[in-house]
């Protein structure tokens, strides 16, 4: 089954860092690619973060906690 | 000067152009779909909006002409031939690329393809652009050299310096600003006075041309009358392409200077399904012609991309070599 990391996105320029906010897909449920998975704060901004690919979620990361830019937060099994 | 298209380019450029169009919107959704879902990380200024000029251009240069570029540049290189392999993976840093992944967004260059340089810094390419001509001018070569630049980089003293002395050597060169409307986040009203941009040239007692930047027809008429008339030894010609950029300055740029109905405006003309319909309506291309033009370039991303994210990163123990000409004098 193919499996797609989940990364903290480098959304700006100068960032660094990013604190994981919150799942808008719950561990287990299905996503489409392009649709709103995660949420993240950077200097105060927030951005919603659209799925990478589509398939079933699975998170691997505490949200409310702060990673570097690319750390794999989570994975898509995406069934093929 | 008048330099006004009569009759539109051949079937062949018109063909090529529209694909050089859907090349480059593909490549830059692929990169900005990439960057801001964390599947890629890289630095990434886009070029979406703005690509009839970059089409035109490259439609209108010989493989052998020369062109410098800026950091929003990877449609002006996907339109003078720099193979997306080569772009994607220097974006990404990967190993396999010119610059072996070192050169980063802002100074990709392709030598094979002709594009001698990128920069970061505004303006900066200019007087590069006037010693790669000088050059080509001394070799007796039959080569010209095109620069593109933003607007705002006709604010600097490198753009002055840099027209007057192509003006006093009578240089092959050709001056191509796209005119988005903003250095960076800043309106142009704010910072020149200057109506037409085009007209600075009159300083230098060169030819200026305003032209419909999202219009590849017009563009690819007054672009190649400026490149023969630089071959032909007549010296530089400044061509003024109005357009607009649909996306941020960089990824993660929330536009929020722009206004709602200026960038509505601006999508509402989008230089590709406009020129798509004139092709199809003119009889130049088909429906399926186009829709398989369309597929073609979204395979052909696609392919580049698997390529390049499968490729290695440069070796921690590489990434002091290419650096300095002499390893051994470099600052420590």
């Amino acid at each position: 089954m193919g499996a797609f990391p989940i990364r903290i996105p480098k959304v700006s320029l100068a960032i660094h860092e990013a604190t994981l906010l919150g799942h808008i897909v719950e561990e287990g449920g299905k996503v489409n690619e392009g649709d709103p998975l995660f949420r993240i704060e950077t200097e105060k901004v927030e951005t919603e973060v659209a799925s990478p690919a589509s398939g079933v979620v699975h998170w691997t990361a505490a949200v409310d906690e702060t990673y570097p830019v690319g750390t794999q937060i989570g994975v898509i099994d995406t069934g093929d | 000067m008048e330099m006004r298209p009569s009759s539109p380019p051949p079937a062949a450029v018109r063909r090529r152009m529209y694909e050089l169009m859907t090349l480059m919107k593909a490549a830059d959704d692929r990169m900005t779909k990439g960057i801001t879902t964390g599947e890629f990380i890289a630095v990434y200024f886009p070029h979406r909006g703005q690509e009839a000029t970059a089409a035109a251009l490259g439609a209108a240069l010989r493989p052998t002409d020369q062109l410098v570029t800026t950091y929003r540049g990877v449609h002006d290189h996907i339109g003078k031939g720099v193979p997306l392999v080569d772009l994607f993976a220097e974006i990404l840093g990967k190993d396999i690329a010119p610059g072996r992944g070192k050169a980063g967004t802002m100074h990709i260059a392709s030598p094979q393809a002709g594009v001698m340089l990128s920069t970061g810094i505004v303006g900066a390419g200019i007087p590069v652009a006037v010693g790669l001509a000088l050059a080509a001018q001394l070799e007796k070569a039959d080569r010209v050299v095109a620069v593109t630049f933003g607007d705002g980089a006709t604010n600097t003293g490198a753009f002055h310096e840099a027209a007057n002395m192509a003006a006093v050597w009578n240089l092959p060169l050709v001056l191509v600003c796209q005119n988005n409307l903003y250095g960076e986040k800043t309106p142009i009203g704010m910072t020149m006075k200057t109506k037409q941009i085009a007209d600075r040239a009159r300083a230098y007692e060169f030819p200026g041309v305003r032209v419909n930047g999202n219009d590849p027809d017009e563009a690819y008429a007054t672009l190649s009358e400026a490149i023969e008339r630089a071959r032909a030894g007549e010296g530089p010609t400044l061509v003024e392409c109005m357009t607009f950029r649909f996306r941020g300055h960089s990824i993660g740029d929330d536009m929020v200077y722009i206004p709602k109905e200026q960038l509505a405006d601006a999508e509402a003309k989008d230089p590709i399904p406009t020129y798509r319909a004139r092709l199809l309506s003119s009889g130049v291309c088909t429906e399926e012609e186009l829709s398989s033009i369309e597929a073609t370039a979204l395979n052909t991303v696609e392919e580049a991309v698997k390529t390049v994210v499968d490729a290695p990163l440069p070796s921690p123990e590489s990434l002091m070599a290419h650096v300095y000409a002499n390893p051994d004098k470099a600052p420590v």
